[in-house]
């Protein structure tokens, strides 16, 4: 055998080729070993999967349970959309091993299942049986399926605690039930730093708290209770704190993070006590304008809102931009032009908006025709599905006894019945004729004078006249300016919505919680008015709203009960309360001083702010509390600026004699608590809630307990919980509405309310049967559902009549009206009956009460200010403070997320982003150390430097910078609770807010109509550290 | 590979740059497959180059498909269940048959030392030739079925893949033929498929501005002004102007490789840095980082050790043929 040249150079080649490809390819070498030997060995599909919790026969569809596992439907709280869930449990073990969506509910679904569907058809309708799974699709979000790690984290709280060190040193040692009990209602010296006045001595519903200023209400408002948002257990809270004990200072989750879209839309919607709001009807709309919100992103419902929002992308026609400083995943760059990011300046979104509304009034480009009918009646024979007071006069002399209210009958005709009195004026259309808004259409503008009764003429404008003038008192050019937005984008977002008819929407939400966030979020609602969108398929919906739960409902009376009482006084932050009907107004007016500014503002016409509340009853103004009771609310963390407020008052017993906490975890603010109550997490825990928006038909979401509580149990077998905290102290009390005879039912009896189950279960009977009885279960959908494990409850607590019924729902996880009920033809079945507020006469007669001047009663555009008008520009010069600090959501975080270790697995940091324009000039990179300083504090993290940010904006992900939640070492009696570092890792936007420096006593900045936090804007500056 | 995500975590790139390796070897074995059917069963010659070239190249395809899976084992689950309605199973039943479709082929020929076909190879060239095009048809549908890219998911990405990956084919094809001192056939299918591509590419990008828009954001210019340039202009060009300079042939085939992989590089990868769960751009990929060399280099190695042993293997059954016959 001959070996030649070309043999030699072939067989080097293939050695190298050889070795160049061993090189190349061993880790796929690797890879391939590893799956098949070790642990992702590819042995079936579902490899390491847990055993499914059943399997389907795919020819007939017949779902067979697994005997191990138990899936049940509940409610989820990883965030506040509150989605329907299916909880997969190991029997067993009593863990949750999954979570996933409940098809029956139409937060987690779309479209959801036919309310009949049976059960067991349920799971089947999930499965690969006839392709039905992918269309009925449903599925929890991953921060849903993060929440798991809630309930077996070990740094619950599972018994009760009493602090043992100093406020906040983080001692304490485990207590009885009993004690906790007999302390808190009791008092005594219980820290030895002296006596603490029990709950029992607090309650005077007699004696005013303070003699000189007698509007502020009886004693027993010194007891404020500061609950979590509407997580479906409020009503428990709200019967122990207002309607048993009488404290008039209890109120949800409110002004911390959205309280200026909700007053807002309340003043367009013309109802400021309950504040509704709207949504788009995202299934139908053409055009949608996002203004400081991010459906898909953040936002509520968020899981839902992203499934509608892909949903649309993909319909054609559909377009809609975001106007937001940062960019996030509510634009999509795969659909091209169809969706668009707007890039603003933080805070102006007012002046954007407002550009807006002048080029569509000066193109009249709204709807006239809607516009034009000033009553239901009208709207009715025109063919419209809402009406509006844009046709209405306003007393337009602001300095005018009646300034700002709306010319009425009752002003021009003496004699007339009370009815006829209160009928608004407008002009006939076409004759011009003073008329009284009825069934006939009215002119759109008009200003001139009138002659009332008494002789006097007035100045007066109809309401559209005057949004014309707030819209015309800047030219685009200046509101570009003030933006930032170029002014034909400006344009072009007038034109776009105003070319779909009445299938454009325009919506907002956080983006807008800074000092101009009221006017902002108004105008930017106003929209909706100026096409008449309201109650239109393809517009907006105010939502189907909620079965009667706890209600006076068709079984119960659960917001009734003998001795109820009825809560009176001042709010603790001065909420919903005229300054100038207080006793310290009248004083100063006796004395002939200027009553303006007062010490601090007061919101007349907003509704009671929790979020203010603990700075202001430790300032003392407009009182002191003498005791405090939070339950999961962690107003330390989420309220901008408030940490830095309120840490060296906080921990002084003589400003706040008793704190009282109750929460499954140790958090910013319980940290200062003196007792800390444990509580369950949502899986194990009663209650019923329902969609915060966006859902257009009726929606109650039941919570139970689809797993034993881990809380420890008191020798009646009862938890230790919220829910029984407050039955025993009420009952230790002797309050009304608890104990044996506290709950009527629809024939006058009374029944009692002794464990949790006695209410949340008489609530269910009231869903089952408001608006026609839900059939009865049987057995085996007990058994499917896992309802079986409290059968014996509902047997035990309900009528035989109702508890089958009741079991039917909670099969379900709730009640849902089916969604072919959405619309009636071109409308929305359930609709809005308010008309469309062009003008509010509630803020438009109201003073502020720093300057003393009446707020405009219509949107308008003010730069973001401080209490006393100053612009915060003008405070804090922008050649000084450059940048504007905003906070962003993530799909993965919320406030309540933190330590939570699969979302730390994921991402456990966050970083503070700034456009590369900005970080150029610095000199600053991704990864750079640098730290922000704002008027109120400063925090070092990571730079992000990214295009996807407006320039001179900071962005700030939420939900990070934890000081608790698991950061931090406590020790109970000799165990030491570990924090972990990741807990605690990244930063918390809300530590550069500051107190507003132009009152007298301290608040944290907030918008100065309606008192709304300022965690947006701030001024800030950056060093760059490294 | 880890892409930096501004929004979320980091994670793996959902294509990696195996899945450029491998879409142009099978598009390339696809392309010269195509070319040795239409060769034998139009021009009745044995077309030796093309079937080596396309039995080399589709061999050589297996392990980057194999390495882009992210677990390489899980390509087990393909043949574990049916799944009809999934482009990737029928690829994963496909690949596999035509790969050994074309090493039949190659024994055959190695064993046969007749110029003309035997009714066996001539059934199993037409059966290759099918396959070749259900290859062409299942890599450019699975791509193109991916909404979430919209550069993908356009009509015009398909064609210009499966034309590229035709000129590529032929271009190897000539490569190889020079290389081993053979004129085999490809000129013309090069030519004409060069030229076809081009017009394909322009009206696929020139047509929408929308989708001008994102290929000019999400890929490089530069790599799409190569494909134009190096891998279409310059090897139609040099074949249709020289006739059988060795040196040329040879340039002009390889311009035509590596202009279908400069297309794949920029659309598969540019295209990707788009994220799909955020609105963010991921980090440029870079060429010169330990996987993509590992990619260049393993995917080259594993071709040129396919293409001498599968070279040699022939030769030396054909002497042993050839010594049996005269023996």
């Amino acid at each position: 055998m001959t070996i030649s040249r070309r043999d030699i150079l072939q067989g080097a080649t293939a050695l190298g080729a050889a070795s160049a490809a061993v090189w190349g390819f061993a880790e796929t070498g690797k890879g391939f070993y590893k799956g098949l030997v070790n642990e992702a060995k590819a042995t079936g599909i579902s490899a390491g999967a847990l055993p499914p919790e059943y399997k389907v026969d795919p020819e007939t569809g017949e779902a067979v349970l697994n005997p191990d596992q138990r899936v049940s439907y509940t409610m989820c709280m990883g965030c506040t959309s509150v989605c329907g869930i299916r909880v997969r449990v190991d029997k067993a073990s009593n863990d949750i091993l999954r979570v996933a969506g409940n098809p029956y509910s139409p937060l987690s679904t779309n479209p959801h299942l036919p309310y009949d569907t049976p059960v067991k058809d349920a799971l089947t309708r999930l499965s690969a049986y006839e392709e039905a799974g992918l269309v009925g699709r449903s599925t929890a979000c991953g921060r849903g399926n993060a929440a798991i790690a809630k309930q077996a984290s070990k740094e619950r709280i599972l018994k009760p605690l009493k602090r043992v060190g100093k406020r906040g040193s983080g001692q304490w040692k485990e207590i009885s039930w009993d004690q906790l009990i007999e302390e808190t209602v009791e008092g005594g010296d219980l820290f030895g730093e002296g006596h603490v006045e029990g709950l029992r001595a607090i309650r005077d519903l007699k004696t005013p708290l303070d003699p000189e200023n007698p509007e502020f209400g009886p004693k027993a408002n010194q007891l404020v209770v500061i609950p979590p948002f509407k997580n479906g257990r409020l009503m428990i809270a709200a019967r122990f704190a207002k309607m048993a004990y009488g404290t008039r200072n209890f109120v949800g989750h409110r002004s911390y993070c959205g309280l200026s879209m909700r007053a807002g839309y309340a003043a367009m919607m013309d109802n400021l006590k309950k504040q509704p709001h709207l949504k788009p009807d995202y299934r139908h709309a053409k055009y949608m304008l996002f203004v400081g919100t991010a459906p898909g992103n953040a936002g509520n419902p968020y899981k839902l809102q992203g499934t509608l929002m892909g949903a649309a992308r993909d319909r054609e026609g559909v377009k809609y931009a975001v106007v937001d400083p940062v960019l996030t995943n509510a634009q999509n760059h795969a659909f091209g032009s169809s969706n668009s990011w707007v890039p603003i300046r933080p805070g102006t979104d007012g002046a954007l908006v407002m550009g807006m509304i002048r080029w569509i009034l000066e193109n009249e480009r709204f709807d006239a025709k809607f516009l034009s009918q000033p009553s239901p009646a009208a709207a009715k024979a025109a063919g419209e599905a809402s009406w509006s007071n844009a046709t209405h006069l306003v007393i337009d002399d602001p300095e005018h006894l009646l300034g700002g209210r709306f010319l009425r009958q009752g002003m021009l005709v003496e004699g007339l019945e009370e009815a006829a009195q209160k009928t608004p004026i407008c002009l006939a259309k076409g004759s011009g004729e003073l008329i009284p808004a009825a069934g006939s259409e009215a002119e759109l503008f008009h200003e001139g004078t009138v002659t009332l009764a008494d002789g006097t003429t007035v100045p007066v404008a109809t309401s559209l006249s005057l949004l014309r003038r707030e819209a015309t008192r800047k030219t685009l050019a200046e509101y570009s300016a003030d933006c930032g937005v170029p002014e034909e984008r400006i344009v072009s977002l007038a034109q776009d919505f105003t070319s779909v008819g009445k299938q454009a929407a325009a919506d907002c939400h956080g983006g807008t919680m800074h000092t101009s966030g009221f006017y902002t979020a108004y105008a930017i609602v106003m929209l909706n008015t100026l096409v008449g969108n309201l109650n239109v398929k393809g517009g907006t919906t105010a939502g189907g709203g909620r079965f009667k739960d706890v209600k006076k409902g068709p079984r119960y009376n659960l917001l009734g009960f003998p001795g109820k009482v009825k809560v009176k006084g001042v709010d603790a932050a001065r909420g919903g309360f005229s300054y100038e009907k207080t006793s310290e107004f009248k004083r100063l007016v006796a004395a002939r001083k200027n009553p303006y500014p007062a010490k601090a503002p007061w919101h007349a016409f907003t509704q009671p702010m929790g979020a203010q509340w603990l700075l202001s009853i430790l300032e003392g103004y407009p009182y002191h509390a003498k005791a405090v009771i939070t339950w999961s609310s962690n107003p330390v963390y989420g309220v901008a600026g408030l940490d830095a407020a309120i840490k060296e008052k906080i921990v002084d017993p003589k400003i706040l004699p008793l704190f009282i906490s109750i929460d499954p975890f140790i958090n910013e603010t319980s940290r200062y608590a003196d007792y800390i109550v444990p509580d369950r997490v949502f899986y194990e825990a009663w209650g019923w809630a329902s969609a915060w928006g966006g859902v257009p038909t009726r929606i109650s979401t039941a919570r139970w307990p689809v797993v034993e509580p881990k809380t420890a149990q008191m020798p009646d077998s009862r938890y230790m919980d919220m829910d029984n905290y407050f039955i025993d102290v009420a009952k230790r009390m002797g309050l009304p509405g608890f104990g044996d005879k506290a709950i009527p039912d629809s024939d006058g009896n009374l029944h009692p309310l002794h464990r949790p189950e006695d209410f949340w279960l008489r609530a269910g009977a009231n869903v089952a049967f408001d608006g026609g009885a839900v059939p009865e279960s049987n057995d085996e959908d007990m058994i499917v559902s896992g309802v079986e494990t409290i059968r014996s409850l509902l047997e035990k607590t309900l009528k035989p009549e109702e508890w089958r019924r009741v079991a039917y729902v909670y099969n379900r996880g709730g009640r849902y009206e089916d969604a072919k009920d959405t619309y009636r033809g071109e409308v929305f079945a359930r609709s809005y009956k308010k008309g469309m507020q062009i003008w509010n006469e509630t803020v438009g007669s109201t003073r502020d009460s720093m300057t003393g001047e009446k707020f405009v009663g219509c949107p308008t555009w003010k730069a973001p200010s401080l209490a006393n008008g100053q612009p915060v520009d003008d405070r804090y010069p922008q050649v000084e403070w450059p940048f504007r600090v905003v906070s962003t959501k993530s799909q993965m975080r919320s406030s309540s997320t933190g330590g939570n270790p699969y979302l730390d697995d994921l991402k456990f940091s966050n970083a503070i982003a700034l456009n590369s324009e900005d970080a150029e000039k610095l000199s600053i990179k991704t990864g750079d150390w640098i730290a922000v300083e704002s008027p109120g504090g400063r925090i070092t993290g990571q730079a992000l430097v990214r295009k996807g940010i407006a320039t001179g904006t900071i962005g700030i992900e939420h939900g990070y910078g934890h000081k608790e939640m698991g950061a931090r070492n406590h020790k109970i009696g000799n165990v030491v609770l570990e924090g972990l570092s990741t807990a605690g890792a990244g930063i918390n936007s809300n530590d550069l807010g500051y107190a507003d420096p132009t009152c007298e006593k301290a608040v944290v900045l907030a918008d100065p109509v309606v008192g709304s936090i300022a965690r947006q804007a701030l001024p800030a500056k950056i060093t760059r550290l490294t | 590979m880890s892409a930096v995500d501004l929004m979320s975590f980091d994670h793996e790139i959902a294509w990696r740059p195996w899945a450029v390796a491998y879409f142009l070897l099978i598009g390339t074995a696809a392309g010269a497959g195509l070319l040795m059917v239409c060769t034998r069963l139009l021009l009745k010659q044995a077309a030796q180059g093309a079937l080596v070239v396309a039995a080399s190249f589709a061999l050589a395809s297996g392990l980057p498909l194999l390495a882009d899976l992210h677990q390489p084992a899980r390509f087990l689950h393909f043949y574990m269940g049916t799944s009809t309605s999934s482009i990737m199973w029928w690829g994963s039943w496909i690949l596999p048959l035509f790969i050994a479709s074309l090493l039949l082929l190659a024994l055959l020929r190695g064993m046969r030392m007749e110029q003309e076909l035997s009714g066996l190879e001539q059934m199993l060239t037409a059966v290759s030739g099918l396959l070749a095009l259900c290859i062409l048809g299942y890599t450019a549908g699975e791509m193109h079925a991916v909404a979430a890219r919209p550069l993908w998911a356009s009509i015009g990405f398909p064609i210009t893949l499966t034309l590229s990956a035709l000129m590529s084919g032929a271009g190897a094809t000539i490569a190889y033929d020079h290389l081993r001192g053979v004129s085999g056939p490809g000129r013309g299918m090069l030519v004409i498929s060069g030229a076809v591509t081009l017009i394909a590419f322009g009206i696929w990008l020139l047509n929408d501005p929308d989708l001008s828009r994102v290929a000019a954001d999400q890929a490089p210019v530069t790599i799409y002004l190569v494909f134009i340039g190096a891998g279409l202009v310059y090897p139609m060009l040099m074949i249709a102007i020289t006739k059988s300079n060795c040196l040329l042939s040879v340039s002009s085939g390889v311009a035509a490789v590596l202009g279908a992989l400069a297309f794949r590089w920029a659309t598969f990868m540019g295209a990707q840095l788009t994220s799909k769960t955020e609105t963010a751009m991921y980090d440029e990929i870079h060429l010169d980082t330990h996987e993509v060399l590992q990619v260049f280099l393993g995917s080259a190695g594993m071709l040129v050790l396919c293409l001498i042993v599968l070279s040699v293997f022939l030769r030396v059954l054909a002497n042993r043929t050839n010594a049996q016959t005269q023996a």
